[in-house]
Protein backbone atom coordinates (compact mmCIF):
# COMPACT_ATOMS: atom_id res chain seq x y z
CA UNK A 1 0.00 0.00 0.00
CA UNK A 2 2.18 2.67 -1.40
CA UNK A 3 1.12 6.41 0.33
CA UNK A 4 2.46 9.42 -2.79
CA UNK A 5 3.19 12.70 -1.20
CA UNK A 6 -0.03 14.34 -1.07
CA UNK A 7 1.63 17.85 -0.20
CA UNK A 8 4.11 18.44 -3.06
CA UNK A 9 6.49 21.90 -2.85
CA UNK A 10 5.78 24.37 -6.30
CA UNK A 11 8.23 26.68 -5.44
CA UNK A 12 10.52 25.98 -8.86
CA UNK A 13 13.43 27.59 -6.97
CA UNK A 14 13.85 24.58 -3.87
CA UNK A 15 15.39 21.71 -4.76
CA UNK A 16 14.58 19.10 -2.46
CA UNK A 17 18.14 17.75 -1.04
CA UNK A 18 18.85 13.63 -1.66
CA UNK A 19 18.66 11.63 1.58
CA UNK A 20 22.24 9.41 1.33
CA UNK A 21 21.53 6.39 1.11
CA UNK A 22 22.34 4.46 4.33
CA UNK A 23 24.66 1.89 4.49
CA UNK A 24 26.04 0.09 7.44
CA UNK A 25 29.57 -1.43 7.12
CA UNK A 26 29.62 -4.99 7.77
CA UNK A 27 33.09 -5.35 8.82
CA UNK A 28 33.42 -9.10 9.74
CA UNK A 29 35.53 -8.21 12.30
CA UNK A 30 33.96 -6.92 15.20
CA UNK A 31 30.16 -8.12 16.69
CA UNK A 32 29.14 -7.33 19.75
CA UNK A 33 28.37 -10.75 21.49
CA UNK A 34 24.80 -9.73 22.11
CA UNK A 35 24.28 -9.03 18.22
CA UNK A 36 25.86 -11.27 15.94
CA UNK A 37 26.19 -11.71 11.73
CA UNK A 38 23.02 -12.82 10.85
CA UNK A 39 24.40 -14.98 8.48
CA UNK A 40 26.02 -16.38 11.14
CA UNK A 41 23.68 -16.86 14.00
CA UNK A 42 20.11 -15.81 13.49
CA UNK A 43 17.28 -17.07 16.03
CA UNK A 44 15.72 -18.84 13.44
CA UNK A 45 18.34 -21.30 13.18
CA UNK A 46 17.66 -23.00 16.66
CA UNK A 47 16.07 -26.24 16.05
CA UNK A 48 12.70 -26.81 17.57
CA UNK A 49 11.84 -28.40 20.51
CA UNK A 50 10.80 -31.98 19.46
CA UNK A 51 9.98 -34.84 21.85
CA UNK A 52 11.02 -37.46 22.35
CA UNK A 53 14.90 -36.85 21.78
CA UNK A 54 15.08 -39.26 19.02
CA UNK A 55 12.22 -37.48 16.86
CA UNK A 56 14.72 -34.81 15.65
CA UNK A 57 16.14 -35.21 12.95
CA UNK A 58 19.38 -33.57 13.03
CA UNK A 59 20.80 -33.48 9.14
CA UNK A 60 17.49 -32.38 8.25
CA UNK A 61 18.02 -29.17 10.15
CA UNK A 62 21.78 -29.02 9.43
CA UNK A 63 20.69 -28.91 5.47
CA UNK A 64 17.90 -26.22 6.26
CA UNK A 65 20.49 -24.38 8.08
CA UNK A 66 22.41 -24.55 4.89
CA UNK A 67 19.33 -23.37 2.60
CA UNK A 68 19.04 -20.17 4.51
CA UNK A 69 22.53 -19.14 4.33
CA UNK A 70 22.29 -19.63 0.43
CA UNK A 71 18.95 -17.77 0.77
CA UNK A 72 20.96 -14.70 2.84
CA UNK A 73 23.77 -14.67 -0.18
CA UNK A 74 21.00 -13.48 -2.65
CA UNK A 75 19.00 -11.60 -0.34
CA UNK A 76 20.20 -8.95 2.18
CA UNK A 77 18.45 -10.05 5.32
CA UNK A 78 19.37 -7.51 8.22
CA UNK A 79 19.33 -8.53 11.85
CA UNK A 80 15.84 -7.06 13.41
CA UNK A 81 13.82 -8.27 16.74
CA UNK A 82 10.31 -8.04 18.04
CA UNK A 83 9.35 -4.97 18.37
CA UNK A 84 11.66 -3.07 15.50
CA UNK A 85 9.92 -0.76 12.48
CA UNK A 86 10.63 -2.86 9.01
CA UNK A 87 9.62 -2.22 5.56
CA UNK A 88 9.17 -4.85 3.52
CA UNK A 89 9.10 -4.74 -0.31
CA UNK A 90 7.04 -7.73 -1.72
CA UNK A 91 6.90 -8.81 -5.56
CA UNK A 92 3.09 -8.52 -6.18
CA UNK A 93 1.61 -9.38 -9.65
CA UNK A 94 -1.32 -7.30 -9.24
CA UNK A 95 0.24 -4.12 -7.90
CA UNK A 96 0.41 -1.07 -10.39
CA UNK A 97 3.89 0.27 -11.58
CA UNK A 98 6.79 -1.99 -10.79
CA UNK A 99 4.74 -5.01 -9.91
CA UNK A 100 5.86 -4.91 -6.20
CA UNK A 101 4.07 -3.61 -3.08
CA UNK A 102 5.76 -1.86 0.26
CA UNK A 103 4.58 -2.25 3.04
CA UNK A 104 5.64 -0.73 6.41
CA UNK A 105 4.84 -2.17 10.06
CA UNK A 106 6.46 -2.79 13.79
CA UNK A 107 7.38 -6.50 13.92
CA UNK A 108 5.04 -8.53 16.50
CA UNK A 109 6.99 -11.85 16.47
CA UNK A 110 9.26 -14.06 14.98
CA UNK A 111 8.44 -17.73 15.05
CA UNK A 112 9.38 -20.83 12.71
CA UNK A 113 12.62 -22.91 12.43
CA UNK A 114 14.59 -22.74 9.27
CA UNK A 115 13.14 -21.80 5.28
CA UNK A 116 9.92 -22.21 7.13
CA UNK A 117 10.48 -18.81 9.41
CA UNK A 118 7.75 -16.03 9.40
CA UNK A 119 7.12 -12.86 11.10
CA UNK A 120 4.42 -10.44 11.63
CA UNK A 121 4.04 -7.04 10.48
CA UNK A 122 1.44 -5.07 12.28
CA UNK A 123 -0.06 -1.37 11.07
CA UNK A 124 -3.10 1.18 11.59
CA UNK A 125 -3.52 2.69 8.36
CA UNK A 126 -6.61 5.63 8.50
CA UNK A 127 -7.81 3.71 11.79
CA UNK A 128 -7.89 0.21 10.73
CA UNK A 129 -5.02 -2.31 12.11
CA UNK A 130 -3.46 -3.75 9.70
CA UNK A 131 -1.74 -7.48 10.06
CA UNK A 132 0.65 -9.44 7.16
CA UNK A 133 2.88 -12.13 7.83
CA UNK A 134 5.54 -12.52 5.74
CA UNK A 135 7.31 -15.67 5.29
CA UNK A 136 11.19 -14.55 6.05
CA UNK A 137 12.91 -16.58 3.37
CA UNK A 138 10.42 -16.59 0.59
CA UNK A 139 11.31 -15.83 -2.98
CA UNK A 140 9.07 -12.96 -3.41
CA UNK A 141 10.50 -11.10 -0.81
CA UNK A 142 12.30 -8.18 -2.45
CA UNK A 143 13.98 -6.11 0.03
CA UNK A 144 14.22 -5.15 3.60
CA UNK A 145 14.50 -2.27 5.08
CA UNK A 146 14.75 -2.02 8.75
CA UNK A 147 13.30 1.88 9.53
CA UNK A 148 14.14 1.33 13.36
CA UNK A 149 16.35 -0.79 15.16
CA UNK A 150 14.68 -2.03 18.56
CA UNK A 151 14.46 -5.09 20.40
CA UNK A 152 12.31 -5.33 23.37
CA UNK A 153 12.59 -7.45 26.46
CA UNK A 154 9.34 -9.60 25.05
CA UNK A 155 9.86 -11.84 22.25
CA UNK A 156 5.79 -11.91 21.18
CA UNK A 157 4.29 -8.55 21.05
CA UNK A 158 0.94 -9.58 20.36
CA UNK A 159 -0.50 -7.42 23.12
CA UNK A 160 -0.37 -4.65 20.84
CA UNK A 161 -3.60 -5.51 19.39
CA UNK A 162 -5.01 -4.35 22.87
CA UNK A 163 -2.57 -1.72 23.62
CA UNK A 164 -2.79 2.07 22.67
CA UNK A 165 -2.52 2.47 18.94
CA UNK A 166 0.10 4.86 18.63
CA UNK A 167 2.32 2.35 19.18
CA UNK A 168 1.73 0.23 16.40
CA UNK A 169 0.97 3.76 14.05
CA UNK A 170 3.62 3.76 11.07
CA UNK A 171 3.82 6.57 8.59
CA UNK A 172 4.08 4.77 5.58
CA UNK A 173 6.83 8.10 4.54
CA UNK A 174 9.19 7.25 7.70
CA UNK A 175 12.97 7.97 6.57
CA UNK A 176 15.17 5.08 8.12
CA UNK A 177 17.18 5.61 10.93
CA UNK A 178 21.00 5.87 10.79
CA UNK A 179 21.80 2.10 11.29
CA UNK A 180 23.78 0.92 14.55
CA UNK A 181 26.82 0.43 13.70
CA UNK A 182 27.92 -3.44 14.86
CA UNK A 183 30.47 -2.58 17.23
CA UNK A 184 27.78 -1.30 19.74
CA UNK A 185 25.41 -2.86 21.88
CA UNK A 186 21.83 -2.38 21.40
CA UNK A 187 19.98 -1.32 24.35
CA UNK A 188 16.37 -2.86 25.21
CA UNK A 189 13.53 -1.25 25.61
CA UNK A 190 12.31 -2.10 29.00
CA UNK A 191 9.78 0.35 29.15
CA UNK A 192 5.99 -0.40 29.96
CA UNK A 193 3.19 0.40 27.11
CA UNK A 194 0.07 1.41 27.76
CA UNK A 195 -2.86 -0.93 28.10
CA UNK A 196 -6.64 -0.45 26.54
CA UNK A 197 -9.47 -1.40 29.28
CA UNK A 198 -9.46 -5.28 30.48
CA UNK A 199 -12.56 -5.42 29.27
CA UNK A 200 -11.74 -4.96 26.23
CA UNK A 201 -9.13 -7.24 25.76
CA UNK A 202 -9.28 -10.75 23.58
CA UNK A 203 -6.71 -12.72 25.56
CA UNK A 204 -6.05 -12.88 29.34
CA UNK A 205 -2.51 -11.38 29.26
CA UNK A 206 -2.29 -11.36 32.74
CA UNK A 207 -2.36 -15.35 32.40
CA UNK A 208 0.31 -15.82 30.39
CA UNK A 209 3.42 -17.32 30.81
CA UNK A 210 5.94 -15.55 30.32
CA UNK A 211 3.94 -12.56 30.84
CA UNK A 212 4.89 -9.73 29.46
CA UNK A 213 7.10 -7.59 30.58
CA UNK A 214 6.90 -4.50 28.38
CA UNK A 215 2.88 -4.47 29.00
CA UNK A 216 1.67 -2.23 31.88
CA UNK A 217 -0.86 -4.68 33.41
CA UNK A 218 -0.23 -3.35 37.07
CA UNK A 219 -2.58 -0.64 35.78
CA UNK A 220 -5.50 -2.92 35.91
CA UNK A 221 -4.76 -5.41 38.58
CA UNK A 222 -3.07 -5.50 42.47
CA UNK A 223 0.36 -6.80 42.80
CA UNK A 224 -1.31 -9.96 45.09
CA UNK A 225 -3.34 -10.90 41.55
CA UNK A 226 -0.15 -11.82 40.42
CA UNK A 227 0.98 -14.26 43.07
CA UNK A 228 1.89 -17.33 41.80
CA UNK A 229 0.20 -19.79 43.86
CA UNK A 230 -3.30 -18.25 42.85
CA UNK A 231 -2.37 -18.00 38.79
CA UNK A 232 -1.66 -21.59 39.27
CA UNK A 233 -4.39 -22.57 40.40
CA UNK A 234 -6.58 -21.19 38.20
CA UNK A 235 -7.03 -23.73 35.58
CA UNK A 236 -6.51 -21.76 32.78
CA UNK A 237 -3.43 -19.75 33.60
CA UNK A 238 0.06 -21.04 32.59
CA UNK A 239 1.37 -20.04 35.65
CA UNK A 240 2.76 -23.75 36.41
CA UNK A 241 5.25 -23.21 33.52
CA UNK A 242 7.32 -20.91 35.34
CA UNK A 243 9.20 -24.09 37.65
CA UNK A 244 8.18 -26.99 35.15
CA UNK A 245 11.87 -27.41 34.66
CA UNK A 246 11.64 -30.20 31.92
CA UNK A 247 9.44 -28.15 29.76
CA UNK A 248 11.89 -25.54 29.36
CA UNK A 249 14.02 -25.08 26.24
CA UNK A 250 17.42 -24.29 27.04
CA UNK A 251 19.03 -22.87 24.28
CA UNK A 252 22.30 -21.45 25.32
CA UNK A 253 24.68 -23.72 24.71
CA UNK A 254 23.37 -24.13 20.94
CA UNK A 255 24.75 -20.54 20.26
CA UNK A 256 28.37 -21.72 19.53
CA UNK A 257 27.95 -24.86 17.69
CA UNK A 258 25.65 -23.07 15.15
CA UNK A 259 27.81 -20.39 14.60
CA UNK A 260 30.91 -22.60 14.17
CA UNK A 261 28.46 -24.76 11.71
CA UNK A 262 27.43 -21.96 9.79
CA UNK A 263 31.05 -20.61 9.33
CA UNK A 264 31.58 -24.01 7.45
CA UNK A 265 28.89 -23.66 5.73
CA UNK A 266 29.75 -20.46 4.55
CA UNK A 267 33.24 -21.76 3.13
CA UNK A 268 31.48 -24.89 1.84
CA UNK A 269 28.99 -22.53 -0.13
CA UNK A 270 31.72 -20.35 -1.59
CA UNK A 271 33.84 -23.80 -2.40
CA UNK A 272 31.32 -24.92 -4.72
CA UNK A 273 30.11 -21.20 -6.35
CA UNK A 274 34.11 -20.91 -7.11
CA UNK A 275 34.01 -24.47 -8.93
CA UNK A 276 30.65 -23.67 -11.21
CA UNK A 277 31.74 -20.66 -12.15
CA UNK B 1 6.16 -45.04 29.48
CA UNK B 2 3.68 -42.57 29.67
CA UNK B 3 0.74 -43.17 26.93
CA UNK B 4 1.77 -41.70 23.47
CA UNK B 5 5.32 -41.38 24.41
CA UNK B 6 6.43 -41.74 20.77
CA UNK B 7 3.70 -38.91 19.73
CA UNK B 8 5.30 -35.88 21.96
CA UNK B 9 3.28 -36.65 25.26
CA UNK B 10 6.09 -37.09 26.77
CA UNK B 11 4.64 -36.17 30.46
CA UNK B 12 2.62 -38.33 33.02
CA UNK B 13 -0.19 -36.19 34.53
CA UNK B 14 -0.42 -37.38 38.02
CA UNK B 15 -3.28 -35.58 38.46
CA UNK B 16 -3.57 -31.99 37.22
CA UNK B 17 -0.30 -29.44 36.96
CA UNK B 18 -0.41 -28.42 40.71
CA UNK B 19 -0.54 -31.37 42.20
CA UNK B 20 2.52 -32.99 39.59
CA UNK B 21 4.20 -30.20 40.38
CA UNK B 22 4.00 -31.17 44.28
CA UNK B 23 4.56 -34.57 44.26
CA UNK B 24 7.40 -34.42 42.01
CA UNK B 25 9.07 -31.62 44.27
CA UNK B 26 8.63 -33.70 47.65
CA UNK B 27 10.25 -37.13 45.82
CA UNK B 28 13.20 -34.58 44.32
CA UNK B 29 13.82 -33.25 48.10
CA UNK B 30 13.43 -36.97 49.15
CA UNK B 31 15.93 -37.99 46.60
CA UNK B 32 18.49 -35.25 47.16
CA UNK B 33 18.57 -35.95 51.11
CA UNK B 34 18.37 -39.57 51.12
CA UNK B 35 20.05 -40.41 48.11
CA UNK B 36 17.82 -43.58 47.36
CA UNK B 37 14.06 -43.60 47.49
CA UNK B 38 11.42 -46.47 47.22
CA UNK B 39 8.03 -45.84 45.24
CA UNK B 40 5.84 -46.22 42.38
CA UNK B 41 7.76 -46.88 39.00
CA UNK B 42 5.49 -44.03 37.19
CA UNK B 43 6.74 -42.10 40.15
CA UNK B 44 10.31 -43.20 40.28
CA UNK B 45 10.61 -42.50 36.08
CA UNK B 46 8.79 -38.77 36.21
CA UNK B 47 11.55 -37.86 38.87
CA UNK B 48 14.21 -39.07 37.59
CA UNK B 49 13.74 -36.31 34.37
CA UNK B 50 13.34 -33.67 36.98
CA UNK B 51 16.52 -34.17 39.23
CA UNK B 52 18.71 -34.93 36.14
CA UNK B 53 17.71 -31.58 34.94
CA UNK B 54 18.05 -29.88 38.24
CA UNK B 55 21.20 -31.07 38.54
CA UNK B 56 22.19 -29.77 34.82
CA UNK B 57 20.92 -26.37 35.91
CA UNK B 58 23.03 -26.54 38.70
CA UNK B 59 26.39 -27.68 37.23
CA UNK B 60 25.92 -24.68 34.48
CA UNK B 61 26.50 -21.49 37.00
CA UNK B 62 25.80 -20.56 40.50
CA UNK B 63 25.27 -16.79 40.17
CA UNK B 64 22.66 -16.75 37.40
CA UNK B 65 19.09 -15.82 38.20
CA UNK B 66 17.30 -18.80 36.49
CA UNK B 67 19.40 -21.17 38.34
CA UNK B 68 18.59 -19.33 41.96
CA UNK B 69 15.17 -19.21 41.11
CA UNK B 70 14.62 -22.87 39.92
CA UNK B 71 16.82 -23.99 42.77
CA UNK B 72 15.10 -22.26 45.20
CA UNK B 73 11.97 -24.10 43.83
CA UNK B 74 12.59 -27.15 43.60
CA UNK B 75 15.26 -27.91 46.52
CA UNK B 76 12.93 -26.34 49.47
CA UNK B 77 15.07 -27.50 51.90
CA UNK B 78 18.25 -25.38 52.54
CA UNK B 79 20.10 -27.94 53.77
CA UNK B 80 19.23 -29.56 50.81
CA UNK B 81 20.35 -26.71 48.76
CA UNK B 82 23.92 -27.01 50.02
CA UNK B 83 23.95 -30.96 49.52
CA UNK B 84 23.03 -30.02 45.61
CA UNK B 85 25.71 -27.44 45.10
CA UNK B 86 28.34 -28.97 47.37
CA UNK B 87 28.07 -32.70 46.85
CA UNK B 88 26.18 -33.45 43.81
CA UNK B 89 27.52 -30.99 41.53
CA UNK B 90 31.26 -31.65 41.98
CA UNK B 91 30.17 -35.65 42.40
CA UNK B 92 28.61 -35.17 38.08
CA UNK B 93 31.50 -32.69 36.96
CA UNK B 94 32.40 -35.37 34.53
CA UNK B 95 29.46 -37.37 34.02
CA UNK B 96 26.91 -36.19 31.26
CA UNK B 97 23.11 -36.95 31.52
CA UNK B 98 22.42 -40.09 33.65
CA UNK B 99 22.43 -39.30 36.92
CA UNK B 100 20.08 -42.24 38.43
CA UNK B 101 19.74 -45.21 38.15
CA UNK B 102 16.15 -47.00 38.83
CA UNK B 103 15.60 -51.06 39.90
CA UNK B 104 12.50 -52.94 39.45
CA UNK B 105 11.11 -54.40 42.81
CA UNK B 106 9.74 -57.91 42.82
CA UNK B 107 5.95 -57.81 42.68
CA UNK B 108 5.46 -61.90 43.16
CA UNK B 109 3.24 -61.35 46.67
CA UNK B 110 1.32 -58.72 45.24
CA UNK B 111 -1.76 -59.84 43.85
CA UNK B 112 -2.97 -57.81 41.08
CA UNK B 113 -0.79 -56.20 39.76
CA UNK B 114 -1.06 -53.27 37.37
CA UNK B 115 1.13 -50.82 36.12
CA UNK B 116 1.13 -47.89 38.19
CA UNK B 117 2.05 -50.58 41.02
CA UNK B 118 4.77 -51.45 39.81
CA UNK B 119 7.51 -50.90 42.53
CA UNK B 120 10.71 -49.34 41.90
CA UNK B 121 13.75 -47.28 43.26
CA UNK B 122 15.64 -44.64 42.33
CA UNK B 123 18.94 -43.63 43.48
CA UNK B 124 21.68 -41.44 42.69
CA UNK B 125 25.03 -42.74 41.19
CA UNK B 126 27.73 -42.93 43.40
CA UNK B 127 25.81 -42.91 46.55
CA UNK B 128 27.69 -44.22 49.90
CA UNK B 129 24.91 -46.72 50.58
CA UNK B 130 25.39 -50.28 50.15
CA UNK B 131 24.98 -51.79 46.66
CA UNK B 132 21.32 -53.28 45.73
CA UNK B 133 21.50 -56.52 44.53
CA UNK B 134 20.85 -56.41 41.05
CA UNK B 135 22.02 -58.96 38.62
CA UNK B 136 24.51 -58.38 36.24
CA UNK B 137 25.04 -59.41 32.98
CA UNK B 138 27.91 -61.97 32.50
CA UNK B 139 30.60 -60.66 31.52
CA UNK B 140 32.38 -64.02 30.65
CA UNK B 141 29.78 -65.07 28.48
CA UNK B 142 30.87 -65.25 24.55
CA UNK B 143 28.64 -62.91 23.32
CA UNK B 144 29.81 -59.97 26.14
CA UNK B 145 33.29 -60.59 25.43
CA UNK B 146 32.66 -59.80 21.84
CA UNK B 147 30.71 -57.05 22.68
CA UNK B 148 33.25 -55.00 24.79
CA UNK B 149 36.57 -55.78 22.25
CA UNK B 150 34.02 -54.13 19.89
CA UNK B 151 33.61 -51.56 22.03
CA UNK B 152 37.13 -50.64 23.38
CA UNK B 153 38.22 -50.76 19.41
CA UNK B 154 36.07 -47.99 18.55
CA UNK B 155 36.48 -46.70 21.57
CA UNK B 156 40.20 -46.35 20.54
CA UNK B 157 39.37 -45.54 17.36
CA UNK B 158 37.45 -42.59 18.19
CA UNK B 159 40.38 -41.28 20.34
CA UNK B 160 42.61 -41.26 17.95
CA UNK B 161 40.44 -39.17 15.40
CA UNK B 162 40.19 -36.29 18.21
CA UNK B 163 43.59 -36.36 18.68
CA UNK B 164 44.43 -36.29 15.01
CA UNK B 165 41.80 -33.40 14.41
CA UNK B 166 43.39 -31.09 17.51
Amino acid sequence: MPRRNVLKRFSSSFVQPKRPTLKSDDSKTSFVPGREDPKLFSSEYIPPLVRPEWHRNKLKYRLERMDCLRRRNVVNIPEFYPGSILAVTVYDQHAAGQQSSRFVGRCLYRDGFGLGCKFLLRNIVEGEGIEIVYQLYSPVMLKYEVLRLEKWLDTDLRYLRDADPDYCTINFDMPAEAPLPPTEELPVFKGKVKMKKFELWNYNYHKAWPRPYNAYLEEYFVQEDFMEQKVMQEKRGHGHLQYDICKHYDTRQMKEEIMKEMKLNQKRIEAVDKKIS
Amino acid sequence: MPRGFAHGNVFRKLGGHQRRLKLLKILVNALIKNERIETTFTKAHETQKYIHRLIDIAKQSTNDAYTKDMVGYWADDDSNKRKLFSVLVPRFAEHSGKYTRIAMLPTWHIKDIDDHKKMAVLELKGNPLPPLPVKEDNPHTLQNVLITAAKNDWKAAKNIQSESSN
